[in-house]
């Protein structure tokens, strides 16, 4: 456990405020982890919640995987904060992947030190790491894998009924935490079978194979037994993936087909476009975009981002070293490894991580191809990366055989010291190596003091916006987390990425003009109408709160770039909001609350968008460069009429309020007025004029140090 | 074998393939990916159609005009960047290439040359925001590579090797190439787009 704290730093010093986590996994296991707390309070164990999807509903089998939420939900119940829970969780499934793969590792040599060579091995992973930091505490619990491979070759060593029962046992359970782990053990012990088999060969039927044989049976019963126990939970957690469409090459290879979907997992397609067809493909070529390329197993580097992750360079080491030592003692486990490895890449050959394959790739299927076609079941592991995790066991277990075999040999003198440094070594990977993701920042999870403000408010549902149907951003997976806080029920949900799901909120929104200028308000220009009945049908279905933010947390992170854009609403759409209704009824200067109650009852039209775009010279760089000042420089922005200025603009180094100012010139007149900052945030930006003539407006730089920022959407309004 | 010598083989092995092998193979499959990208550029389009026997689509033909301008007022601001620089400083900056950090931004590498932003966010970090006009200059640059051209144009800010006004000109310059290769980009899905629908067509798709 003191090897997971090392490994999570500095997490763990900051346990109670806040996480390694990305914009959608963490934050949606938070709210399901207090919302499991509630249940288990309440004693209330029916499937279906409102609190989030208000008022369509959600089902909480389509989580899928919800045994370790369900410890969190626990241990918020008897009063553990949930961001400490969380964290906790976390550091005891990296603890406890350390111990199932020492257990195995202790099994096949008897010998504690080169279990602790496999513990290290498996628990420090380039892999558990990222998934980690992505929020999947579900993945990163992946102790019980080698655990249950531990249990296998204890029931092929001696096999008796009370080993067969440890083996279905550990298998069965297996599957409430993770479903892929389940299909993973299945292939893990598919893959020893089949080992067993061609070490005996034709010797099969001999009376000397027959503790084998009795194993090999055993094994497949168990296989057997444990899946019928857990048919009754694979019916309900089928809603997790309800069906998975077929693969081909055309799919992966088309750069419109990409474009397409690119532009729906985005956000930015507009919801009443979507079909189930076209969001079936989006399921399907999530297979291409989560298998291993194999620039990634050459490099094996530590890296933060779950897609590019692999066993890693220790673990492969580890292994290399383990097949020196203990030679052939290895194989078996070694052709498990190779047979996962290959399966990881996925349906066909991605060199390089290219988000299209070309077309010499796609002529030459791999083995997942047939497997996801062919195989029952299999195409729920529709993330082939995650297959590393057999790997990675396969190396532990190969780890702690060459390890005892080096000890043995009594060519490593003072073995603890060289154990302790791997493991020193292995834990404090992140910190020194790869891409270094510990030195990278946590994300705050502390919760706006508006939000205990609103729970205050008077009983109805909450729609926070803009709204997405993608889970796209921090700020709309936060909008799920900050439900923990102010308990209203909420329509927006971080969930949808299931296609049933989504098209039962595309029907619901598209049939309220109002609901339907909510989505994805930020990025879609007028003109926005709203019908007044609209307005009051939402009141009728129990809706209250609006909230709409001025503030919104920067997202720069390395799975899929930033996308705070999309959360940034314009001058039009706060404009819209102002005439739809009235005066908001909170207003902390960051988020803004209004009252449905008081809305203003008219239909609503914005024609055209009320502000003009100005330009600017690094408008035409893609990816979002910064402007950087210096004391006294400053950027020309727009010289004409205007009576306000409006924009969002983001420090990238630290900075804080004054260190950048709006100049106006008008008349022979100066003025500055400082632009509200916030390290990390995006700030909306509107500040009257106040000039009947010509103005020239320009940024300055007024900070000590250089000034990196970013500004987008800057506008004027006439 | 003992196992001195194993574990002795086995460090050489993991040296040899982490410290060397893995490197480069890693190298060899950046540069094919760079290489491998098939955009419908000016050059691969033209070869195109100078292969089709029929009538060329004058919309096509337009967008080819003005993708070839396009090009070469990019390499005209190059010259222009490349004129304000004295060949000793030239000398001292190809000399410090060595010290230039790792590239940062990730741009579309089919559409725009990846040391541009490179060379904007630099200027800007190191001089600041100040532009100031660059004078036109016809004609290609000194001979080499762009990129070389850019990574000379790197090193000199880096090193601070450039007066505040020509830095100023220099970040006028960066713009003003992406800005032309941005207008390419556009062309050239444009382009891409035409002529897929043309081979749909002529498939019967």
């Amino acid at each position: 456990m003191l090897g997971a704290v090392l490994f999570l730093w500095p997490m763990p010093a900051e346990i109670s405020e806040k996480i390694w986590g990305d914009r959608f996994d963490a934050w949606t296991t938070l709210w399901l982890i207090e919302h499991l707390g509630d249940r288990i309070s309440t004693w209330n164990w029916t499937p279906e919640t409102t609190e989030i999807l208000y008022p369509l509903g959600y089902n909480l089998w389509s989580f899928g995987h919800i045994a370790l939420q369900m410890i969190g939900g626990a241990m918020v119940a008897i009063g553990i904060p949930l961001v400490v829970t969380y964290n906790l969780l976390l550091i005891f499934a990296i603890g406890t992947s350390g111990l199932g793969a020492h257990a195995l590792g202790r099994e096949l040599t008897q010998s504690h030190l080169a279990g602790v060579v496999a513990g290290v091995t498996f628990a420090t992973t380039p892999y558990l790491y990222a998934e980690a930091r992505a929020g999947c505490i579900e993945l990163v619990f992946a102790g019980l894998l080698p655990l249950y491979a531990c249990t296998l070759v204890r029931l092929m060593r001696k096999p008796d009924w009370r080993r067969f029962g440890w083996a279905t046992a550990c298998l069965a359970i297996i599957g409430p935490f993770n479903w892929y782990y389940t299909l993973f053990a299945g292939v893990l012990a598919l893959g020893f079978v089949a080992w067993q088999l061609i070490e005996i060969g034709p010797q099969f039927r001999h009376p000397s194979s027959a503790t084998r044989r009795r194993g090999i049976g055993m094994l497949l019963g168990s296989l057997v037994l444990a899946g019928v126990l857990n048919t009754p939970l694979i019916l309900e957690a089928r809603r997790e993936t309800p069906s998975r469409p077929s693969i081909s090459a055309e799919l992966f290879s088309s750069a419109t087909i990409f474009d397409e979907i690119q532009a729906i997992s985005d956000g930015s397609t507009p919801i009443e476009e979507l079909t189930e067809d076209t969001l079936k493909q989006v399921d399907a070529i999530q297979v291409h975009f989560n298998s291993t390329s194999l620039g990634s197993l050459i490099d094996a580097r530590f890296v933060a981002n779950p897609l590019n992750s692999t066993p890693g360079r220790l673990a492969y080491l580890v292994g290399l070293f383990s097949l020196f030592a203990a030679g052939r003692r290895t194989w078996g486990w070694l052709a498990i490894a190779v047979g996962a490895t290959v399966l990881s890449l996925g349906p066909y050959l991605n060199v390089s991580g290219a988000l299209t394959l070309n077309s010499e790739a796609t002529h030459w299927p791999l083995p997942y191809y047939w497997a996801h076609e062919n195989i029952p079941f299999f195409s729920k592991a529709y993330r082939p990366y995650r297959l590393s995790v057999i790997v990675s066991t396969s190396l532990a277990a190969m780890g702690a055989i060459g390890a005892a075999a080096a000890l043995r040999s009594g060519v490593v003198r003072v073995p603890a010291v060289w154990v302790t440094l791997l493991v020193v070594l292995g834990f404090s990977q992140p910190h020194w190596t790869g891409e270094k993701p510990g030195n990278q920042p946590l994300a705050d999870a502390r919760i706006e003091p508006i939000y205990t403000v609103l729970a205050a408010l008077e009983p109805g549902a909450v729609i926070e916006l803009p709204l997405h149907y993608q889970p796209i951003s921090t700020a709309n997976a936060r909008s799920q987390y900050v439900q923990t806080k102010h308990k209203h029920p909420i329509l927006n949900s971080n969930q949808l990425i299931r296609w049933p799901d989504l098209l039962r909120f595309q029907e619901f929104v598209t049939s309220n003009s109002a609901l339907h200028t909510f989505v994805n308000l930020s990025r879609t220009k007028p003109p926005y109408v709203v019908d007044a009945g609209d307005i009051t049908a939402l009141g009728e279905l129990g809706f209250r709160w609006v909230v709409a933010h001025k503030q919104v947390p920067a997202d720069a992170i390395e799975l899929t770039g930033d996308m705070a854009h999309a959360d940034l609403l314009g001058p039009s759409a706060w404009a819209l909001l102002e005439q739809m209704f009235g005066a908001p009824v909170l207003d902390d200067g960051n988020s803004v609350v209004w009252d449905m109650h008081e809305a203003t009852g008219e239909r609503i039209e914005i024609k055209a968008s009320i502000a003009e775009p100005i330009s600017l010279d690094l408008d035409s760089f893609p990816d979002n460069l910064p402007l950087v000042l210096k004391n006294g420089q400053k950027i020309p922005l727009f010289e004409g009429h205007a009576t306000r200025f409006t924009a969002w603009v983001k420090p990238i180094t630290e900075a804080s309020t004054g260190d950048l100012h709006l100049r106006i010139e008008d008349d022979g007149v100066v003025r500055e007025l400082e632009l509200p900052l916030l390290s990390g945030h995006w700030r909306y930006v509107s500040i009257p004029i106040e000039s009947q003539g010509n103005t020239r407006l320009s940024l300055v730089g007024r900070g000590e140090k250089l000034l990196h920022f970013e500004l987008v959407a800057a506008s004027v309004i006439p | 074998m003992n196992m001195k010598v194993r574990l002795t083989l086995a460090s050489l092995s993991g040296m040899l393939w982490f410290g060397y092998g893995s490197p480069k193979v890693m190298d060899y499959i950046q540069q094919q990916r760079s290489l491998g990208v098939d955009a419908a550029s000016v050059d691969n389009v033209q070869d195109r159609l100078t292969e089709d026997t029929g009538d060329v689509d004058e919309e096509l033909a337009e967008m080819i005009n003005t993708l070839s301008e396009l090009k070469v007022k990019e390499e005209e601001r190059l010259s222009a960047m490349m004129a304000l620089v004295e060949r000793g400083a030239i000398t001292a900056a190809q000399a410090g290439l060595n010290d230039l950090p790792p590239p940062r931004y990730r741009m579309d590498h089919r559409f725009f040359e990846p040391l541009v932003p490179e060379l904007t966010a630099m200027v800007m970090e190191t001089y600041g925001y100040a532009v100031a006009p660059l004078a036109e200059i016809a004609g290609p640059p000194p001979p080499g590579e762009r990129s070389d051209h850019l990574g000379i144009l790197l090193s000199l800010v880096h090193h601070r090797l450039l007066s505040d006004e020509h830095a100023a000109q220099i970040l006028q310059g960066s713009f003003d190439m992406n800005a032309l290769q941005a207008k390419r980009m556009a062309i050239e899905i444009a382009l891409r787009k035409a002529i897929t629908e043309e081979d749909n067509e002529d498939s019967g798709l």
